[in-house]
């Protein structure tokens, strides 16, 4: 099933999914959907930076930085990141 | 990035913005030693935190590499021009010249290159997933081989600006980046397209630690390339407007003759080429390790072991540049920027790179209405002795040579530009040492070989408690975005020293 964008939201969850992973230097299925970042997996507000920043770069969006708060759990994320992409 | 300064509004201002004479005080929190982007960082950080900072720098303006000179109604980037990361506002670099508030905005390149091959012509995109796109679709067989690399020098780039040691960073400092391509690939071509950038590290694929390259590839591929919009100059000169709005002094055109040292293990402060004697809490040298120690202090008061360090590491290359005013339009300089190969040896002596730097396409406040401006650069890696053979006759006449086989070079690469020509001029070590100061013209500090980039460089900590040192000697390595990060590190560590409670003005690391 594809979002409004045209994009599959199961293979967004993934990418990010993956992106976190990569940043965190850890395997992907550590990354739990409610897997909290800062406290199981050590995200700091550096780290928070990069996963954003990086789903910019992957999706062409422009994600406004008071939204970092929002980066805690990868439902989260991946919530923030459908916002944006449904706007490009 | 925030406003947009008119084209060279400050650069008139350097006389208004230094200290007179009789303002200079007896003692300063902190004296940084060297405008240079490291020093200007660190020094402006020091004064967001509310110390009492004197800034000195021996040229007549400050920038240090990161400079520009007029000819003729042209203005030229006389050194570094194109900034890897410093314009992105999410990157580790670009954060941190945020948080200074400067006025100064980025122009970002789109392709981030241009490769030029004999036979190919590449324009490499400034997002890095479609730049990796391009690889593999040019390269489908090596397609899973690109995705470990990539991930591999991107983490080695995080963890460099993270400023965390790692195995991985260890590794890969160890071994050259052409060890990393053969590792990973078969493809000549592809192999010379990811090291055709080495000029911005000094030596080649087979002479340069793999991490060095893979933070320098990544500042670039990753977070953006940009140029500053008034040209290089904008950069220093918003650092060096903001560290005097908050009530720093700035000495310019003035020597230090050298670095006074109390009971063997402090510095008291520092003495101006006058005789003047200033004191201070902490010193901050942004100036060549070597001649701090050597020259400014004074190999007496150093132990064997950090003497031995200091002369052991190898100077980095230094750059060939000619700098044309052209009487042209922007079409006969469309595409013609980037790196130009003779084939895929990056590693063969008699293949040369030349990069071609066209920055007023981008931004036409530089030339004269109607003018452009080219540059072309190249390593100088005829080896010198001491300072004093750049200043002989002969090495006037090779620069002369260099100029018209250039010039000859250039005429084929672009026909008809060279009636365009209406002023030119060519630096080599000379120029670069006549700058800055720095040992035989250097460019990158130490060589980025393996052993001698990152934590292998000298820490920012020396062997005496109050000094410090910024620049591209010190970790994490050369370029605007490393140095500009190794004066936060100083600024942080001095802070630290001074017992000052004030948090430091950096990112936060965890």
């Amino acid at each position: 099933m594809a979002d409004g964008n045209g994009r599959d939201p199961m293979t967004t969850r993934a990418e990010i999914r993956q992106i976190i992973a990569d940043i965190v230097e850890i395997p992907p299925e550590q990354v739990g959907d409610d897997t909290s970042l800062a406290d199981e997996l050590g995200v700091d507000s550096l780290m928070a930076l990069e996963i954003v920043a990086t789903i910019e770069k992957k999706y062409r969006v422009q994600i406004p930085e008071e939204k970092l708060q929002q980066v805690k759990t990868l439902n989260d994320t991946v919530a923030l990141a459908q916002e944006y992409l449904g706007k490009s | 990035m925030l406003m947009t300064p008119g084209p060279r509004k400050h650069w008139s201002g350097y006389r208004r913005c230094v200290v007179p004479t009789g303002e200079i005080a007896a003692r300063y929190d902190a004296i940084v030693v060297g405008a240079g982007i490291g020093g200007l960082v660190c020094a402006a950080l020091l004064a967001t935190n509310g110390y009492k900072v004197l800034l000195v720098e021996q040229h007549k303006i400050p920038g240090g590499l990161c400079s520009f000179f007029k000819r003729k109604g042209f203005y030229f980037d006389a050194g570094a021009h194109y900034f890897g990361g410093l314009g992105h506002p999410k990157s580790f670099v670009g954060l941190l010249l945020r948080q200074l508030k400067l006025e100064l905005s980025f122009i970002p390149q789109d392709p981030v290159e241009i490769l030029h091959f004999p036979d190919q012509v590449l324009e490499l995109p400034a997002n890095f997933f479609e730049y990796v796109e391009l690889l593999r679709g040019l390269f489908p067989e090596e397609s899973g081989a690109l995705t470990v690399f990539f991930d591999e020098v991107l983490r080695v780039y995080r963890h460099q600006y993270r400023g965390q040691e790692s195995e991985l960073l260890v590794r890969y400092r160890a071994c050259t980046f052409q060890d990393m391509l053969n590792r990973s690939f078969s493809s000549p071509r592809l192999k010379g397209i990811l090291g055709s950038s080495i000029g911005f590290v000094g030596v080649r694929p087979g002479e340069v630690s793999a991490a060095a390259m893979s933070a320098m590839m990544m500042s670039y591929h990753y977070d953006g390339g940009y140029l500053a919009r008034g040209g290089s100059q904008s950069l220093p000169d918003s650092l060096m407007w903001r560290f005097k709005e908050l009530g720093g002094h700035l000495l310019l055109d003035t020597p230090v003759r050298r670095l006074i040292v109390e009971n063997g293990r402090r510095v008291a402060g520092v003495e101006l080429a006058s005789g003047q004697k200033v004191e201070a809490g902490i010193v901050v040298s942004n100036a060549d390790a070597r001649q701090t120690f050597l020259n400014l202090i004074g190999e007496q008061y150093l132990d064997r072991d950090y003497l031995e360090t200091l002369r052991s590491f190898r100077d980095s290359n230094s750059l060939k540049v000619l700098y044309l005013g052209l009487k042209c339009d922007a079409e006969m300089l469309r595409a013609v920027r980037g790196w130009y190969w003779d084939s895929d040896a990056l590693n063969d002596p008699a293949n040369q790179f030349r990069y071609l730097a066209t920055p007023s396409l981008e931004d036409p406040s530089l030339p004269p209405p109607g003018h452009h401006i080219l540059t072309v650069s190249c390593a100088c890696t005829e080896p010198v002795e001491d300072d004093a053979e750049m200043y002989t006759e002969e090495w006037s006449r090779r620069r002369a040579d260099y100029e018209a086989e250039t010039l000859h070079w250039l005429g084929g690469i672009v026909p008809g530009i060279l009636e365009r020509v209406v002023t030119k001029d060519t630096a080599t070590r000379r120029t670069v040492h006549h700058y800055t100061a720095n040992s035989r013209g250097s460019v990158y500090g130490w060589d980025c070989g393996p052993g001698q980039f990152g934590r292998d460089r000298l820490g920012v900590e020396t062997p005496f408690e109050n000094l410090f040192l910024c620049g591209h000697w010190v970790e994490p390595g050369p370029g605007v975005a490393s140095v500009a990060i190794s004066g936060a590190l100083a600024a942080r560590r001095a802070m630290k020293t001074m017992e000052h409670a004030s948090a430091p003005v950096m990112v936060e690391q965890g």
